[in-house]
């Protein structure tokens, strides 16, 4: 019993870590791109929140056991992506075949959060993280679900704050896309005051 | 002068301007994170845009040659992968080119097989056009990063470090913020609002022989 609640306290720490301290988007600004475009169509963004957690949850567990293999070469830095990589691709693939039957206008919804999700520099670069931090399995999964959970949130701030950051109260050329960054920037900020350090990159 | 030849040739600029009035990273935001975090010194920036040009060329042209019935999953996938293959012997030119840089640049160099001109603007719109338009208009893309992660590099390193390719500036301030994510992203939103301030000029009604 000792052991579940340790493995579940460890998962629940690494979790709140990804959320708050080591945001993916807040942090290390991974899927700006993205959550440009989740601004754009917001409606997507809880399918969207949903299949990104998936997919990082299980890469990031995939990684976890093909990583002992890989450190074990010279080249493991240059190799790690192409490993890592094959492992997104599975996932993504597996999903794609599994939205077969789903029926339109579903169908085609599920298969651009798929896409857009899994080739994705949040999913890769949350794994790297959690490999490159050598976290054991419980630390993964927490570090997994919270990046995915950790950047569905982020976005929504960012959409709750669209319809002001496009106001006629800004000045023009600032409105939308450059008074996001500057408003992401802040949010950065934000979080940098409660790691009190740089991010390890 | 500009402003004329923008306002005689509008199409072939959205088309193909990917340099400044549709900027790869301030217009389109394309590719942010490298730029933000990673992009604190001229020689990180280097690193950044030598690979992402090396990556994102070689795959792209390679990914060309996939047959045009190819499902959309397998070409986002081969995208991917191709990215990966291409990225081994890049890592290890940058590091020779330079050495002690990798570690700072972190995951960010890795992350470039999955930066969004690859991944999102290859399937939607490169891979449609003729081979020389296809090349005409990566190149554009790959020159708008670099025009800006070097720009922001240098910039962040003057401003955070008061150096510039490492040699010592005599500056009267210190702007160590510079060389946070918080820098970064402040930075491309004054570029981005710049270069928005730029364009809103060009499409301004005028010879632009009097400005």
């Amino acid at each position: 019993m000792d052991l579940i609640f340790s493995f579940l306290g460890q998962m629940f720490i690494y979790g709140l870590v990804a959320v708050f301290l080591e945001n993916s988007l807040l942090s290390r600004a991974m899927g700006s791109s993205t959550a440009v475009w989740l601004m754009r169509d917001h409606r997507l963004l809880l399918p969207f929140g949903a299949v990104l957690t998936a997919t990082i949850l299980l890469s990031s567990i995939g990684a976890y056991f093909i990583t002992p293999w890989v450190n074990q070469s010279v080249y493991s830095y240059e190799l790690f992506p192409l490993a890592y990589s094959v492992i997104i691709c599975l996932f993504y693939f597996i999903a794609i075949l599994a939205t077969i039957k789903v029926k339109q206008p579903c169908k085609q919804d599920l298969r651009l959060c798929i896409h857009r999700s899994a080739l994705n520099s949040v999913v890769l670069g949350s794994v790297l993280l959690s490999t490159s931090y050598g976290l054991d399995l419980a630390g993964v999964i927490g570090f997994g679900l919270g990046s995915g959970i950790g950047y569905t949130l982020a976005v929504w701030m960012l959409r709750v704050a669209a319809p002001r950051l496009r106001s006629k109260a800004i000045p023009k050329s600032f409105r939308g896309f450059p008074a996001m960054l500057i408003y992401i920037g802040v949010l950065s900020l934000a979080v940098y005051g409660m790691i009190g350090h740089t991010v390890a990159l | 002068m500009l402003k004329a030849l923008y306002q005689q040739h509008r199409q072939g600029f959205r088309d193909y301007d990917n340099i400044l009035t549709r900027n790869t990273v301030l217009v389109q935001g394309l590719c942010i994170a490298p730029v933000v975090v990673a992009a604190t010194t001229l020689k990180n920036a280097c690193l950044l845009g030598l690979a992402f040009a090396a990556i994102t060329f070689v795959s792209v042209v390679l990914l060309s040659f996939l047959p045009k019935k190819t499902p959309f999953t397998l070409r986002a996938i081969a995208a991917v992968l191709l990215a990966c293959g291409v990225f081994i012997p890049t890592a290890l030119w940058v590091r020779d080119l330079f050495p002690g840089n990798i570690q700072q640049v972190g995951i960010f160099l890795p992350l470039l097989v999955t930066n969004s001109v690859l991944v999102g603007k290859t399937e939607e719109s490169l891979l449609h056009l003729k081979k020389g338009k296809m090349l005409l208009k990566l190149i554009t893309y790959i020159l708008g990063f670099e025009l800006v992660i070097l720009f922001t590099g240098l910039v962040r390193e003057l401003l955070a470090f008061n150096t510039v390719w490492g040699n010592p500036v005599t500056l009267p301030f210190t702007f160590s913020v510079m060389a946070l994510p918080f820098g970064g992203f402040v930075l491309l939103g004054f570029l981005a609002a710049a270069v928005r301030r730029y364009r809103e000029h060009l499409n301004k009604p005028g010879s632009g022989e009097e400005e």
